[in-house]
């Protein structure tokens, strides 16, 4: 996997060299009068965005469907994840929680920091500043709430945050993701028993069922079931093992309209590759389920596929049937956690 | 033909997070060492088929995600499973200790099993690191019911008997651990081709 590129302008795909990825190389005229949409929908600092999205909310949409570029994602992800209110609201507070706090989680950490993006340039350096980066942001966070504290796929969160932004804003991101500040909540997704992971991968079972019924009856059939492909796929939002240029175009989707873009790009991978999946026995399908061949990787391919693929209201309705059906069992283990406390 | 002839085993590797079962794991499947492993999210698989006297098992093993917060979702793959292979780093005392909480908890859901232990990581620092004695592992295992017990590298493969007289993970290790679960289905009938409805085999070799 290589380095920050972007997958606008250069949709050449994965294999180029770690220091290319230089935007604007191709179609330079195109991609400049873009970056001035965008400059001008921004405004100086973001001082126009709130504006702009609120006059026109389809075009902000489009345009992030479209991808943001690079140069601007950072600030980007921060107007639209609601991060930069909560940075400027709580000044002072990062830094205390770096310098000040101590975590329980610190060893866990530290074990998981070379095992986060490894093969990244910016992580790569033992005590490199990616990696001291990558250390204090999730130490804030297991701090922040330390109910929570530090779980294992978080660093690939904070770590895909720290390429375009700094640590502060970073932490304020993930806060604002974990704790809800535009979506619903994403802390469910590190709790004890995981209770967000096993809704997810309820409802997506389901849709796939409807939206494949072959291939949905062929997992029963071979017994394979979300939770032995998808669930890294919810936990890091695709930025697991995800080619950089499809899982950054994801993130802009994601983090303006919300998970529900994580199942749409999970039925579009399972559609793209349909026809291969539904010959396939357990022992060569569930590698194939992690391993997606390239030209499915192409986001200017996949992403059209999953926007084409309607599931807001399905899954409404599948979580309300989540919850019925699991409301006794998620009262136990609520309460059973806050005893623990 | 011998390949008619398979059976599927299906076997989970359990032990503390960042003991190296990744590792392991690719070693003894893709024959190879890597120090860029990332933490492992989900769940992993990999399967690999060896042969065992005249007949040919499929092994399905499942790698699962270990910090304690994954563990409740790491049950489910339990399920079925015919051998269970525990491992820590013999630099880490506490992923030793915590071999009794990954049996334990896997008991509770599996009750015939055979088990076989690994203790990874002997390579690093030449041993002066270590933390938990051969001896010690070998009385904890022979206190569990004689668990198989087994030293192992997953970074130095090479040179087979060159290493201290310790042998190397995918040539022999691997092997010898599944060898108490492949002589137990020694005496049993093919699992898998019953469930494809094929008439029961003459003994007789169809080689």
């Amino acid at each position: 996997m290589n380095i920050d590129e972007t997958g606008i302008g250069c949709v050449k795909n994965s294999s180029s060299s770690a220091s290319s990825g230089r935007n604007g190389i191709y179609l330079p005229g195109i991609e400049e009068r873009r970056i001035r949409k965008w400059r001008k929908m921004i405004g100086v600092g973001g001082s126009d965005w709130k504006h702009y999205v609120r006059r026109k909310p389809l075009v902000v949409k489009r345009r992030i469907r479209k991808g943001i570029p690079d140069c601007l994602r950072g600030l980007v992800w921060q107007l639209i994840s609601g991060s930069r209110d909560l940075l400027l609201m709580n000044p002072g507070v990062y830094e205390q929680l770096v310098i000040y706090e101590t975590s329980a989680s610190e060893l866990d950490i530290i074990r998981d920091i070379s095992r986060t993006f490894p093969t990244h340039v910016f992580f790569q350096q033992r005590h490199g500043p990616g990696q001291r980066s990558l250390y204090n942001v999730l130490k804030a966070y297991s701090v922040y709430d330390r109910d929570v504290g530090y779980v294992q796929g978080m660093g690939f969160l904070a770590g895909l945050l720290l390429l375009y932004m700094s640590e502060e804003d970073a932490f304020w991101l993930l806060v604002a993701l974990l704790k809800g500040a535009v979506h619903s909540p994403m802390e469910g997704l590190y709790q004890v028993g995981l209770p967000l992971v096993q809704k997810y991968l309820s409802q997506f079972e389901q849709l796939v069922k409807e939206k494949f019924p072959k291939l949905g009856e062929h997992f029963s059939e071979e017994m394979v079931n979300p939770s032995m492909y998808a669930s890294q796929w919810f936990i890091t939002v695709f930025s697991y093992s995800f080619p950089f240029p499809l899982a950054l175009r994801i993130w802009d989707v994601f983090l303006y309209e919300g998970v529900k873009v994580v199942f749409q790009v999970g039925l579009a991978l399972l559609g793209y590759c349909h026809d291969e999946l539904i010959k396939l026995p357990f022992e060569k399908l569930v590698p194939a389920l992690k391993n997606f061949p390239e030209d499915a990787m192409n986001p200017d391919v996949l992403l059209p596929m999953a926007f084409s693929i309607k599931v807001s209201r399905r899954l409404l309705e599948l979580e309300e049937e989540h919850k019925k059906r699991n409301q006794g069992m998620l009262q136990q283990s609520t309460s059973s956690a806050k005893q623990k406390r | 033909m011998a390949a008619r002839r398979r059976t599927l085993l299906k076997v989970i590797i359990l032990g503390d997070s960042g003991v190296g079962k990744t590792s392991l794991m690719n070693q003894y499947v893709h024959k190879k060492f890597s120090n860029q492993y990332k933490a492992t999210i989900g769940a992993d698989f990999f399967t690999k088929e060896v042969q065992f006297e005249d007949r040919i098992f499929t092994l399905q093993t499942w790698d699962t995600a270990r910090q304690e917060r994954f563990q409740s979702s790491g049950v489910a793959f339990y399920r079925g499973a015919d051998c269970c292979v525990l491992v820590y780093d013999v630099n880490n005392m506490k992923s030793f200790d915590n071999l009794n909480n990954w049996r334990d908890q896997f008991l509770i859901q599996i009750l015939t099993i055979s088990f076989c232990s690994l203790g990874n990581k002997v390579d690093v620092d030449e041993g002066e690191s270590r933390a938990v004695s051969e001896k010690k592992a070998r009385a904890w295992c022979a206190s569990k019911g004689n668990i198989p017990y087994f030293e192992t590298s997953a970074k130095e493969v090479f040179n087979v008997e060159d290493w201290r007289g310790r042998r190397d993970v995918s040539s022999c290790l691997w092997h010898e651990s599944i060898t108490p679960t492949l002589l137990l289905h020694r005496y049993l009938p093919d699992t898998i081709d019953v469930a494809g409805g094929s008439q029961q085999r003459s003994t007789g070799c169809e080689c």
